[in-house]
C-alpha cells in the first residue's frame, strides 16, 4: 500500500468520525420538532374532519384526498366554525387505491391537531404524517397522539411520552408561535424552507 | 396469483430458522380492505428517468441503482420475485402508467401538472424519497383486492444532496447528506408491497394492519425510547424498512434477515406464476395529449408503438374512467 492510498483511507476514516453525528435527523422522512412544524405552518388548528374525496390529479397520473375539517379552535391561520381544507397524497377512486408512505390520513368525525402549509394550491399536513396529531380522551383529558419525529422522539434522551395533554402540546405550539420571526405569510417558496 | 398468506407464517417460521433465530417484525402494506398488496408477475421492470440527479455522474447513478436492486436480489434466493434494471432510455415520470419508474427530482420537489392545466402536486420537504403504489381496490374481491398494477420512486434531490458513502463526503451545500443507496434499498422494500415495521400515529396504515405475527406493529417512537433497553425493539429498529434513519446512515443498504423473511414469504420459489412481461410502451404527456415515449427508437416500431400506447390509454381509461 502506498503512502498515499494510505493517507486517503487515514483521511476517509478520520472525516466519517468526524461528521458522524450522534442525533437522528435525516430519514426518509426527516423528522420535524413542534417547532419546526410551527416554523412551516399556515394553518394551525384543532379541528374536526367531517368529510374526505379522494379524485384524480396531474392528468390521471395520480390520486389525492380533498379532508374537510371543521374548526373548532382556530391558532392561526383559520378561523372558529370555519371548514378548511387539507390534501393528502394517495386514496381510493372505483377500482384504483394509490398509497404514499408516509402522508398523514383522516378518519371521519375524528379531531385532530394540523399544521398545514401551502403547495402548489392546496393545503398540505406538515411534515406529512408528523403534522397531524390524533386527539383522544384519556382519563378525561384530551390528549394529542404525536406522529413521527415530533421533537420529543427525535433526541435518543429525554424522550417524551408518545401522547401528550393536548393543552400541553398547543401551550408548545404558541411559545413556538411567539418565537417565530415575523415573516409575509405569502409567496413564501417551499423550495427555500 | 395470491401468495398463500396460510403459509407465510410457516415460510417465515422456516425463514427465522434459517436466519439464526432473529426476532421478526416484518409488515405487509394493506389495503383500506385490509388484504395485502402484492406483484402477480415474477419479475419487476424497473427503469430511470434519463434525468438523474446532478449530485454524482450519471454512471455513478446508474451503479448505485443497480447495487442496491442487487442487495435485494442477491438475498432472496428463496423468492421468485425478480427486481431487472432497465437503463435509462429517455424521459419517464413517475405516474400511474403501469412501469415502475424511479425519479430524482431536481428542479421542484414536485409532481408536474400535465398537459390539460391540472397543477403540479408539491410534496413535503423533509421526504427524501417518496414511493407510491397503485394497486387494484376491490375490497370485496379477495383474489383482486391489493394486486399491484404500478410503483415508482420519486427522489428529493432537490432538498437533499445524494452521495455515495462509500466516498468521501461532498462539500455540504446546505441540502441533507443523504446516501442514495440507503435510501433506496429501503423504497425497494415499499415498492415489492413492504410496510415499515412500525407505525406512527395517522401514518396511513389502515387499522388492520399487523406484522407477520399478527401482532400490531408498534409505535415507532417506542421503538426509538426502547430500543437501547429491549433487544427486540433494537431489532426492529435495525430492520431495513424501519421508518427513520441516522444522518448519512448506510445501514439501510442491506437488508436483514426480517426483511428477507418478507420477501421470501410473499413471494415464495414454490409458487412462481412464471410471467414476466415487459410493460408495453407508455402513453406521456406533453405539448396537450397522449404521446409516445417508446423503449427503442425505430422508426419503423412507430405503427406498433402507436397502437400498443393506444391499447394502454383504453385500458387505463378503464381501470381509472378518465379519458387518457
Amino acid at each position: 500500500m502506498t503512502l498515499r492510498v494510505r493517507f486517503v483511507l487515514a483521511c476517509t476514516l478520520l472525516a466519517q468520525v468526524l461528521l458522524k453525528s450522534p442525533s437522528l435527523e435525516a430519514s426518509v422522512l426527516l423528522p420535524l420538532s413542534t417547532a419546526q412544524l410551527v416554523a412551516r405552518a399556515e394553518r394551525i388548528v384543532v379541528g374536526t374532519v367531517v368529510g374526505q374525496e379522494s379524485h384524480w390529479v396531474d392528468g390521471g397520473s395520480a390520486i389525492v384526498t380533498d379532508v374537510r375539517i371543521r374548526v373548532t379552535r382556530a391558532v392561526l391561520g383559520a378561523q372558529e366554525g370555519e371548514i378548511i381544507t387539507v390534501r393528502r397524497l394517495g386514496g381510493t377512486v372505483g377500482e384504483i387505491g394509490m398509497r404514499v408512505f408516509g402522508e398523514a390520513s383522516f378518519r371521519d368525525g375524528e379531531e385532530v391537531l394540523l399544521f398545514a402549509e401551502r403547495r402548489g394550491g392546496a393545503y398540505y399536513s406538515v411534515g406529512m404524517t408528523q403534522g397531524t396529531l390524533h386527539i383522544t380522551q384519556q382519563g378525561g383529558r384530551r390528549m394529542a397522539q404525536m406522529a413521527l419525529g415530533g421533537a420529543e422522539i427525535v433526541g435518543r434522551s429525554g424522550v417524551a411520552p408518545v401522547v401528550r395533554p393536548l393543552e400541553e402540546v398547543l401551550d408548545e405550539v404558541r411559545r413556538a408561535l411567539a418565537a417565530r420571526r415575523p415573516e409575509p405569510a405569502q409567496g413564501r417558496s417551499e423550495q427555500t424552507r | 396469483m395470491r401468495p398463500l398468506q396460510s403459509f407465510s407464517g410457516l415460510l417465515a417460521l422456516v425463514g427465522l430458522i434459517a436466519h439464526g433465530g432473529a426476532a421478526q417484525a416484518w409488515v405487509r402494506s394493506r389495503t383500506n380492505g385490509c388484504h395485502p398488496v402484492y406483484w402477480s408477475q415474477s419479475c419487476i421492470y424497473l427503469q430511470p428517468d434519463g434525468e438523474l440527479t446532478k449530485d454524482l455522474p450519471a454512471d455513478q447513478v446508474q451503479r448505485i441503482i443497480q447495487r442496491s436492486i442487487a442487495q435485494w436480489q442477491d438475498r432472496i434466493g428463496g423468492s421468485f420475485l425478480r427486481l431487472i434494471y432497465v437503463p435509462p432510455d429517455g424521459p419517464r415520470e413517475a405516474r400511474f402508467d403501469r412501469q415502475p419508474t424511479i425519479k430524482f427530482r431536481t428542479g421542484r420537489w414536485c409532481r408536474p401538472g400535465d398537459c390539460q392545466g391540472d397543477r403540479e402536486s408539491c410534496y413535503d420537504a423533509s421526504a427524501a424519497a417518496i414511493t407510491t403504489v397503485f394497486f387494484v381496490n376491490k375490497p370485496d374481491n379477495e383474489q383482486e383486492d391489493g394486486l399491484i398494477l404500478d410503483a415508482d420512486i420519486e427522489l428529493n434531490s432537490v432538498h437533499n444532496q445524494f452521495y455515495d458513502a462509500d466516498q468521501l463526503p461532498p462539500r455540504g451545500d446546505g441540502r441533507t447528506l443523504t446516501d442514495l443507496e440507503n435510501t433506496l434499498v429501503h423504497e425497494l422494500g415499499h415498492l415489492m408491497g413492504l410496510e415499515h415495521t412500525c407505525r406512527s400515529a395517522g401514518d396511513g396504515m389502515p387499522d388492520c394492519t399487523v406484522d407477520h405475527l399478527g401482532q400490531r406493529p408498534p409505535l415507532c417512537s417506542t421503538v426509538l425510547a426502547g430500543m437501547d433497553r429491549d433487544p427486540r425493539l433494537r431489532e426492529i429498529a435495525e430492520t431495513t424498512m424501519f421508518a427513520t434513519a441516522q444522518p448519512r446512515e448506510t445501514k439501510k443498504r442491506t437488508p436483514e434477515a426480517d426483511d428477507v423473511a418478507a420477501i421470501v414469504a410473499i413471494y415464495p420459489a414454490a409458487r412462481d406464476p412464471r410471467s414476466c412481461e415487459r410493460p408495453r410502451p407508455r402513453d406521456q404527456c406533453g405539448g396537450g395529449g397522449c404521446a409516445l415515449a417508446p423503449h427503442g427508437r425505430t422508426a419503423a416500431a412507430a405503427p406498433l408503438l402507436l397502437l400498443g400506447a393506444i391499447l394502454l390509454c383504453m385500458r387505463q381509461r378503464r381501470w381509472s374512467g378518465r379519458t387518457c
